[in-house]
């Protein structure tokens, strides 16, 4: 049977009623005894009154525990009945998944006492709800408001003569789509802390995106290559997000490595993926503020914001894990996530 | 090739639709659901470019009219959602390809030119790539009008890469076209034939090579394409 837990309502009535039925219980048969006594001694035979008594336990006495354990059984069945639909609105609550906004807990069947409760829990449901919707849309529509026009920007530059001006002025067009990017994304992982995790397989997402980067790696002047065991890993993970953080590794090693180099993604059999480029590498003392929000290096040559690897670190702390960067045997430097 | 715009944005639209011109399509601009819907229905339009975003609806709708009259129409879809859920969605609901504005018109225009080369949708059609022409019915690849002369599965793989320009085609994908099931497999027959095609295509000069992604696949890229 399944024992209530300490400083649980259940526990409480649970014990308090059968304390009061037991004493009942214990008070009745003893009142019992005493009755058939006095009725015995009233016959004026005080022999036959103790044994009387002394039958009637031999008897009757080994009921008791039948009653006591009927009655324990009665106060159980009595209490969880009554409680049952509290018990079930906990354990809707207790079901509502992380990014999940559209679950209310049940309030029909509840007692008097418990259902203002449950409606301002619900209430507060609804505010969050509310909350995330308007993030979520700010992000879309930010999304769409800030593209466009660097949609117009881009096509429009694309249409001009290939000047040297003209070619700086894409390559600065390029920047600020990607800043864009990467600010849409930190917008996306702050409105939502606890986003879905479904059952993924790491090894097939870091496939696909290396098959959809490898011809810009290309054009980079670099080669992107994958190495796995081939077998399946699967993890409870968000793919916009992971595709999101592997993808700004591999566009941060592109940056940093020398013309004609590997760029190589691997994935390991226990939830670990790796991005190992041949570049400079990344000096000790700067490791350890890395991954911090709009933190860059000192003699960054490069033109990032310094938001890549924040967002990577976000989205790996999303995923119960840990990012950390080492040097690449024969130099450059690995960047190695491990997930869950 | 006769294509449909659809696009709310005046300026992309007409970008858009000057680029195309220029790289040879004859263009049809909309920027709203009931004008594209209408055209598709009127023209047997070989390709539709949709923006998601548009003033009285969702670019959705478009693309389920156009599939109720057209079975194969290629469909690119342009949208600014970028999230993994809003590519699965779009491609789920029929679109065969999906770019995230802002995106190179150059990009565009290779991508719609893939579509146009999909399997089943353009019958006995030349695939071109640099200097390099395959043709798809006679099955002959040729390089400035010189045949190469390759043999069968050379030729299959050559196709495959023709139709993907500038994408990857995973080594799995080519062994499930070029093997039957149960057939054996030399785990290095693709990679030979790879390096004899490569060769091949050097010797005669085709303006392409074929780049190998370690532990993935291959692609063919143009030269002088980034």
């Amino acid at each position: 049977m399944r024992m209530p837990s300490v400083g649980s309502l259940e526990r409480q009535l649970i014990l308090r009623l059968a304390g009061v039925n037991l004493l009942a219980l214990g008070t009745g048969f003893a009142w019992l005894i005493v009755k058939s006594y006095r009725i015995a001694h009233g016959l004026n035979h005080d022999g036959l009154a103790d044994l009387f008594a002394a039958e009637f336990l031999e008897e009757a006495g080994w009921t008791f525990p039948f009653f006591v354990i009927g009655m324990i059984a009665l106060v159980v069945f009595t209490v969880r009945s009554s409680l049952s639909s509290v018990a079930a609105a906990s354990r809707q609550a207790v079901a509502i998944a992380p990014g999940q906004t559209d679950v209310r807990l049940e309030d029909e069947g509840l007692p008097t006492e418990i259902k203002p409760f449950v409606l301002a829990v619900n209430g507060a449901l609804d505010r969050l709800a509310h909350g995330f919707e308007a993030q979520r849309r700010f992000t879309a529509d930010a999304a769409h408001e800030l593209r466009t026009p660097l949609a117009i920007l881009t096509a429009g530059l694309e249409a001009l003569p290939d000047t040297r001006e003209v070619v700086a002025l894409r390559a600065d067009a390029a920047r600020m789509g990607r800043l864009v990017d990467q600010l849409l994304r930190v917008a996306r992982l702050d409105a939502m802390p606890a986003p879905a995790l479904d059952k993924l397989d790491l090894n097939e997402l870091a496939a696909d995106l290396v098959a959809r980067m490898a011809p810009w790696v290309h054009g980079e002047g670099c080669m992107l290559a994958f190495e796995s065991t081939g077998a399946p890993v699967m993890i409870e993970g968000n793919a916009d997000m992971l595709e999101g953080a592997l993808r700004n590794l591999i566009e941060n090693a592109v940056g940093h490595s020398p013309t004609g180099s590997e760029v190589t993604v691997r994935v390991g059999r226990d939830a670990e993926i790796a991005v190992i480029d041949h570049g400079p590498g990344v000096p000790l003392e700067q490791r350890d503020r890395l991954f911090d929000r709009f933190w860059r290096a000192p003699d960054a040559m490069g033109n990032g914001a310094g938001l890549g690897l924040a967002i990577v670190a976000a989205v790996v702390s999303v995923h119960g894990g840990t990012a950390e960067v080492v040097d690449t045997p024969g130099g450059g430097a690995t960047f190695g996530l491990r997930l869950g | 090739m006769r294509l449909l715009v659809v696009e709310d944005e005046r300026r992309i639209a007409e970008l858009v639709t000057i680029s195309l011109k220029a790289a040879g399509f004859t263009v049809d601009c909309c920027a709203s659901v009931a004008d594209a819907c209408a055209a598709v229905e009127l023209v047997p339009y070989d390709a539709m470019v949709l923006d998601l975003g548009l003033p009285d609806g969702d670019g959705l709708e478009v693309l389920s009219a156009a599939r109720r009259c057209r079975e194969v129409l290629p469909v690119l879809m342009l949208t600014a959602r970028d999230t993994v859920e809003d590519r699965v969605s779009g491609l789920d609901a029929g679109a065969d390809d999906y770019l995230v504005k802002p995106f190179a018109t150059q990009e565009l225009i290779s991508r719609i030119k893939a579509l146009l080369r999909r399997p089943g949708l353009a019958l006995g059609v030349t695939l071109e790539a640099g200097d390099l022409s395959l043709d798809t019915v006679g099955r002959e690849a040729s390089v400035g009008g010189q045949p190469l002369g390759l043999p069968r599965q050379e030729l299959a793989i050559l196709e495959h890469l023709l139709r993907r320009l500038g994408r990857v085609v995973p080594r799995a994908v080519l062994e499930d076209k070029l093997y039957g099931h149960g057939e054996e497999i030399a785990s290095n027959a693709i990679p030979v034939h790879i390096s004899h095609l490569r060769r091949k295509l050097a010797e005669a000069g085709a303006g392409c090579a074929i780049q190998t992604v370690r532990g993935i696949g291959y692609f063919l890229i143009e030269a002088g394409a980034a």
